[in-house]
């Protein structure tokens, strides 16, 4: 129970924050967006401490509490991986679309877009390794809401380290199967994806 | 062994670029850039143009290609061919000038969409045009078999040779774009057997249709003065004793004229061809 409601958390803040993530990181190119999506980009800085106190003023609800500080902190890096997969593009690639007479639209879609899904899956898959880990920390902040964290944090509260120790192998053995889940989704989706 | 001029006509002019320049910010990287080249027809032969642009490195030639190609807004001056979408008035077809899109551009890397397969890059080609669907099947089945890449056709470029993913972009791009072709040192680091494979992709597009002009860069003159029928020298023009340092045209070599042209061997006068070539590149 307590690996599924970890799992949904993490899912669905994955979810949301490579929404907001891609969103803002395909806009960037926009001169508008731009300067905002590199200050998020820097904003991977700032403590999580200094988030949840501002974020407890307008959450009430543990889980949106959970969720919401894991969308920001999951955006900031997943922001910031993009934004460096979009430097990489190579302009030959932008200027092969355009001279098969393709519309900003349409580089957007093929170029940018259909071209680096596969990068995107392995963004998502470096940096879930790190929110995994955030998982826990956000969980245990959050004890209402139940997950491994909280299971750790009980075991460490009574000094029960064998438990600690399995509770660490079954987070350790979860995190290792989601990224080979989300290595494999990439091979086998795009079969052109090589590296 | 003296070469004999072969016989042509020279018909409407299929490429005009009129006092062309391209500067990067401050700095020219080309100027002056004039030329006109005419459509050619021999008799009994249905055969389109072959141009060479040769130069030393830093010269210009890939700034020159990406005006040509309508990818790098020139400074000054226009590039002009014919607008096939007007009908001919008073003996003359109506020119327009060149967008992106309307010459097909082939970069060193031969560079394709990485996330298409050899047959969904050359529909993605033809997506603009009036064809139905069974239609482009049917034209880009032709064109595979002809190319010889029909057994690749579901691969992705990552998985294609070096020559299949020559052919293919190639291909692509005559699909897309017509009658134009633009290749930045299509030659460039191949061996024998690929450079080969260029060569009859060459004669193949040139001999599919009369209009159909191939322009292309590269180093290896002997192999510029094989392919051609026209030859421009790119270089650094000498002002007050000391070399430029902005890109022009320094001098054409009409090859057609020179009845080097379409011959079947290289004989002692290619030779001094490439001699006065290599001159002229040393000196610029």
């Amino acid at each position: 129970m307590h690996i599924g409601s970890s799992l949904a958390l993490c899912f669905q803040a994955t979810v949301f924050s490579i929404l907001v993530s891609l969103i803002l990181v395909y806009s960037s190119p926009l001169p508008v967006l731009q300067p905002l999506a590199n200050t998020l980009s820097k904003l991977r800085y700032l403590p999580l401490t200094g988030i949840t106190f501002y974020l407890a003023m307008l959450v009430s609800n543990a889980r949106t509490m959970q969720i919401s500080v894991l969308v920001i902190f999951m955006s900031l890096y997943f922001i910031t991986s993009l934004l460096a997969v979009l430097k990489d593009v190579p302009a030959e690639e932008i200027d092969h679309a355009r001279s098969l007479k393709c519309t900003r639209w349409e580089v957007l879609w093929e170029v940018i877009i259909k071209g680096r899904l596969d990068y995107v899956i392995d963004v998502l898959r470096q940096n879930l390794a790190m929110t995994w880990m955030m998982l826990v920390t956000v969980e245990s902040i959050l004890v209402a809401a139940g997950g491994l964290g909280v299971l750790i944090k009980n075991s460490d509260k009574f000094m029960n380290h064998g438990r600690i120790v399995a509770l660490q192998l079954v987070i350790l053995l979860v995190g290792l199967l989601l990224d080979w889940l989300l290595r494999a989704t990439r091979k086998s989706l795009f079969k052109y994806s090589t590296f | 062994m003296a070469t004999t001029a072969l016989a042509y006509e020279q018909k409407g002019i299929i490429l005009h670029v009129e006092n062309l320049s391209v500067s990067y910010g401050d700095k020219a990287i080309i100027r002056d850039i004039n030329f006109s080249e005419k459509d050619t027809v021999r008799p009994n032969r249905q055969q389109g143009q072959i141009i060479a642009f040769l130069g030393r490195s830093g010269r210009g030639k890939s700034t020159l290609f990406r005006a040509l190609t309508g990818l790098e807004k020139p400074a000054t001056g226009r590039v002009l061919i014919p607008d096939l979408s007007k009908t001919v008035t008073n003996g003359q077809q109506p020119a327009k000038q060149v967008q992106e899109g309307d010459v097909g551009f082939v970069n060193q890397k031969y560079t394709l969409f990485r996330h298409k397969t050899v047959y969904n890059t050359l529909l993605f080609a033809l997506r603009k045009t009036t064809l139905s669907a069974p239609e482009k099947h049917e034209k880009i089945m032709q064109y595979l078999s002809d190319w010889g890449l029909d057994a690749c056709k579901d691969q992705f470029p990552n998985f294609l040779s070096g020559g299949q993913r020559q052919r293919t972009a190639i291909l692509e791009q005559l699909l897309s774009s017509g009658h134009y072709m633009v290749l930045d040192e299509p030659f460039s680091g191949l061996d024998i057997g690929n450079i080969m494979n260029v060569k009859k992709s060459f004669q193949l597009i040139n001999e599919s249709h009369e209009l159909n002009t191939i322009i292309f860069s590269t180093h290896d003159i002997e192999l510029a003065v094989e392919l051609a029928d026209s030859i421009y020298i790119l270089g650094y023009k000498e002002e007050n004793g000391q070399l430029g340092s902005v890109g022009t045209i320094l001098k054409h070599f009409d090859l057609k004229q020179m009845g080097l042209a379409w011959q079947d061997c290289f004989t002692g006068q290619h030779l001094e061809c490439v001699q006065m070539i290599k001159d002229l590149m040393l000196k610029s």
